[in-house]
């Protein structure tokens, strides 16, 4: 094997420029779909979200009164609102968000490390959901004191109990959100000391059939707005916000698709001399194929070592913060990579045929 | 169109480069004159070597003047810009006959059609009857066809894919005139054969070649077939044939480069129309460009309010501004909003003349003040002065007197405007002047701030093209490669015959401008027919022709740049080392 490997090595540096130019279009192709993929996790993960917990029936809670609103709505149903507390987070980029008992009966916050919130059980310390970022820093199931960044003030002790899948969260203002710094904690006694803080409300109103006649006045005042129009427009924001990446990944899967056809194209031409030399010594031609294939596999195998790398980057960056760089996409882009220099390979077995490598071999 | 107009609009067009404005429109004139110098250029040439006489070269240079005028005008002038419009005038035989007129089909008798097309049947017939006379080729009847389905077919075919191009009619077309007027040229040529048969002599004289008016060159002791003394167009010919002899014996190398150049177009324009999204493009330049919006005033300027009124009135009364939605905000405001995610927001007062007393505010409905609503009759303290709150409403009022009388200093206010509009648009010098004057941060219309965003969405365009460019050019390079190692047999021959250095180097320049100018094409129709595409990805703007202009010789330089040490390399070999074998 090592011989194939190193013959493959020989014919990939007769042209090193070409193959550098194929490793950044294969890089910026598999950058391209990572993203893309993740928003598109993210749109299914807020579906499956949406659909689980009928957030068609909600409503967010607005307007100057809104603490006598809820009152009066709890006072109607016999159920608690949904309270989402936004209170001083550990540094700038991350917020606490304090949820409230009825928020994790009504949504299944799904997990992607440990386990949900169990609102029954008592954990001796602030129960809290963390995302991506934070997990790096803080393992699940141990405890924490955490303090604020800037001045050390202390906040509370934490337990973490498991990490949010793709970092989605219900968002008491905007449908769902990407965040990819942030905790969510469950605080019934009130543990977290609190500064600035904002309170925002979601009612759901499933089962409630006279719930729109009974609230005519507040739903036409906007008192309460209903989810799904925000659900709807924070969509189409995403989806045109997305499209460019879309657009982008597909030009330079064909770039990098013309270019890897070119310099199969090339390198078969180039290398007919050398097929020949190896021909006369004796070497079969699924020994020149399997050269050949090696070659193709080490040129797609280093954008995709380097991807690696150019998207652990780019999740430090603003495209990180705003976008899921989804790991899956990033796999299947490689996947569609390997498929790419499979028909390549089949391309250069088409093109080194029998007559061609004899004609060489007569001209020598 | 007669030559005046064709020199007026030639003339339009090279002030339009030179002040650098963006070209939206060839008005036709500029393409007949080329057309025309063109013309008169071969003739003389060809004059000068004695391949026509001096009348013909006379007839041809007419024939070709009255064919501009009298029938390229159905072409009409070419957009760079999209129509806004696109209509079918009646007809819904979708894009293709709708576009056409066909009226012939609606005409109830003969007199009618040749009233409608007397004057036309006239020129054609003239037309016909001078190429018949002028051109030996057009003298067999099959010719004579071959003439008019070119004379039409072209026509329609670039009707066709203008209307494409611009989604909607930009230019119709009248199909009852080839047919109409077939009749007419028939006659026309009809006519002519008659006349040559009956004066042959004069004719065989008018076709007869002329006598050579440039000097020989002395015949060194080369082959009797040399590539010197073959004349340029010759030149040309043989190069192109050498490139298709080319293509035919690596076509894997040639179609992987006309995909590897496609693909790149492609990309390059669709990185264009991505980043077009970012551009702002208004529908009404005239009033973005007298449009100010968001203007904040430095209070350093003035030591009261007023020095600002008068500096106001000042600007109104010599520049004609009027403005809206004068706002004053005070560092300690008594009146907010709680915005949930923002905590308190202070309110501003709005300055109004109208519809309000000295002594008397108008509040915002959801404004608090000192953390309660107001209601009407109530009392409050604002810069140190009393109000009575005489409405609930959507904005916070005041009368302009009163903000005169407000106990704050001017350091304690923060003043702006909605938007300043101007009554005609203003030069830079005035714009810095009333930037002067009323002390404002900053004074950019919306058509000043859309050029500066647009320039850098321009730039971004630039950058994107040269990076894709390089990117491709690189893949190209290597393609081209193999194209010259495979053609330094046939270069070896050349260089045997006599070819020399600018010879070789123009067959490569061109085999590759070849190349790109097809993949350019190809790619232009594979964009245009992903229009839908692009539309159903957001992307609406499309970009302008002269960016995909510049993408085109982008890639052309680059690829010459980058083929250049090679070239050199292949320029510097003898035939010999070529490999040239018997």
């Amino acid at each position: 094997m090592r011989k194939y490997i190193s013959a493959a090595l020989s014919q990939l540096v007769f042209s090193p420029l070409l193959a550098v130019v194929l490793c950044i279009e294969f890089v910026v192709m598999i950058s391209c779909f990572s993203i893309c993929y993740g928003a598109l996790e993210l749109d299914r993960l807020s579906k499956q979200m949406y659909n689980e917990s009928n957030m068609h029936d909600w409503y967010y809670v607005r307007g100057a009164n809104e603490a006598d609103l809820v009152d009066d709505l709890e006072k109607y149903s016999g159920r608690e609102a949904m309270s989402f507390e936004f209170t001083e987070g550990l540094d700038s980029d991350t917020n606490i968000i304090i949820y409230s008992k009825s928020v994790f009966d009504n949504i299944d916050i799904k997990v992607s490390k440990g386990e949900g919130i169990d609102t029954e059980r008592d954990y001796g310390a602030i129960p809290c959901l963390i995302t991506s970022r934070l997990s790096e820093k803080y393992k699940i199931g141990e405890t924490y004191d955490l303090v604020t960044s800037f001045d050390n003030k202390h906040l509370g002790r934490f337990y973490i109990c498991g990490v949010i899948k793709n970092d989605m969260l219900f968002s008491p203002t905007e449908a769902f959100r990407y965040e990819p710094s942030a905790i969510i904690a469950y605080d019934p006694d009130e543990q977290i000391t609190k500064n600035n803080n904002m309170l925002f409300y979601v009612w759901n109103a499933t089962g409630s059939d006279d719930f729109k006649a009974q609230y005519k006045e507040q739903i036409d005042n906007i008192d309460l707005i209903p989810f799904d129009y925000y659900y709807s427009s924070i969509k189409e924001i995403k989806r045109r916000e997305i499209m460019p990446y879309v657009l982008l990944m597909i030009v330079f899967s064909a770039l990098s698709v013309s270019g890897l056809i070119a310099y199969v194209i090339i390198s078969n031409t180039s290398l007919k001399q050398q097929a020949a030399i190896f021909l006369l010594c004796g070497a079969k031609k699924i020994q020149m194929v399997l050269i050949s294939s090696i070659r193709i596999f080490l040129l797609v195998l280093a954008p995709s070592l380097v991807s690696v790398f150019i998207i652990s980057y780019l999740r430090t960056t603003e495209i990180g913060n705003n976008n899921l760089l989804s790991l899956t996409g990033q796999i299947l882009a490689i996947a569609l990579c390997l498929l790419i220099m499979i028909i390549a390979s089949l391309l250069s077995v088409l093109l080194a045929n029998d007559r061609n490598i004899s004609e060489k071999v007569r001209e020598m | 169109m007669g030559i005046i107009a064709m020199f007026k609009d030639t003339y339009s067009l090279i002030r339009t480069i030179i002040a650098g404005d963006r070209i939206d429109v060839l008005w036709g004139g500029e393409i007949r004159l080329l057309c025309l110098i063109i013309t008169v250029f071969l003739c003389i040439k060809a004059y000068k070597k004695g391949s026509i006489n001096i009348l013909k070269a006379i007839m041809i240079t007419v024939t070709v003047y009255l064919y501009i005028y009298l029938m390229m005008p159905n072409i009409g002038q070419i957009k760079f810009e999209p129509d806004n419009f696109g209509f079918l005038l009646g007809y819904d035989d979708g894009v293709v006959f709708g576009q056409f007129w066909r009226p012939f089909y609606l005409m109830e008798s003969l007199s009618e059609i040749l009233d409608i097309y007397k004057t036309q049947m006239c020129y054609y017939m003239l037309i016909t009857f001078i190429f018949t006379i002028t051109y030996k080729r057009l003298y067999k009847l099959w010719q004579f066809f071959v003439f008019y389905i070119g004379t039409f077919g072209w026509i329609i075919i670039v009707i066709l894919l203008k209307n494409q191009y611009h989604n909607g009619a930009s230019v119709i077309f009248d199909l009852g005139i080839p047919i109409v007027l077939l009749p007419a040229m028939l006659a026309g040529w009809g006519l002519a054969r008659i006349l040559i048969a009956l004066n042959r002599s004069k004719y065989d004289k008018l076709q007869a070649a002329g006598r050579p008016h440039i000097k020989q060159k002395e015949k060194g002791d080369r082959a009797a077939i040399s590539l010197k003394g073959i004349s340029q167009v010759k030149h040309l010919c043989l190069i192109l044939s050498e490139i298709i002899r080319d293509k035919r014996s690596e076509s894997a190398v040639a179609i992987t480069l006309y995909l590897t150049i496609t693909i790149s177009f492609i990309s390059i324009f669709t990185c264009f129309r991505v980043l077009e999204k970012n551009k702002q493009i208004y529908d009404d330049i005239d009033t973005a460009s007298k449009t100010y919006e968001g203007v904040f005033i430095n209070n350093e300027n003035f030591l009261s309010s007023n020095d600002f009124l008068s500096a106001l009135d000042t600007v109104k009364n010599e520049y004609g501004i009027s403005y809206e939605g004068l706002r004053v905000q005070l560092d300690e405001m008594p009146l907010y909003y709680d915005v949930e995610g923002l905590g308190r927001v202070d309110d501003s007062l709005l300055l109004i003349s109208d519809n309000i007393s000295s002594g008397e505010i108008h509040i915002n409905e959801d404004a608090l003040y000192n953390g309660t609503h107001l209601n009407i009759g109530d009392e409050c303290n604002i810069g140190g002065k009393s109000f009575i709150v005489t409405e609930i409403g959507e904005m916070t009022e005041l009368c302009f007197n009163d903000f005169l009388s407000l106990n704050a200093s001017m350091n304690e206010l923060k003043i702006s405007f909605d938007n300043i509009t101007s009554s005609e648009i203003l030069d830079a010098a005035q714009k810095e002047d009333i930037k002067n004057t009323l002390g404002c941060y900053e004074f950019e219309s919306e058509q000043d701030r859309a050029s500066e965003q647009n320039r850098s969405v321009a730039a971004d365009q630039i950058l994107i093209c040269i990076l894709i460019a390089v990117l491709s050019v690189l893949v190209i390079v290597s393609l081209f490669k193999q194209v010259m190692l495979s053609s330094s047999k046939r270069i070896a021959m050349f260089r045997l015959y006599g070819a020399k250095d600018v010879f070789i180097a123009s067959f490569f320049i061109i085999y590759i401008f070849e190349y790109i100018a097809i993949s350019f094409t190809v790619a232009m129709v594979i964009y245009k027919l992903c229009g839908g595409v692009f539309k159903s990805f957001y992307l609406n703007s499309e970009s302008s022709v002269s960016m995909k202009a510049y993408a085109f010789g982008v890639v052309f330089l680059l690829s010459v740049i980058f083929n250049l040490p090679q070239l050199i390399l292949m320029l510097k070999k003898k035939p010999a080392q070529l490999a040239v074998r018997r």
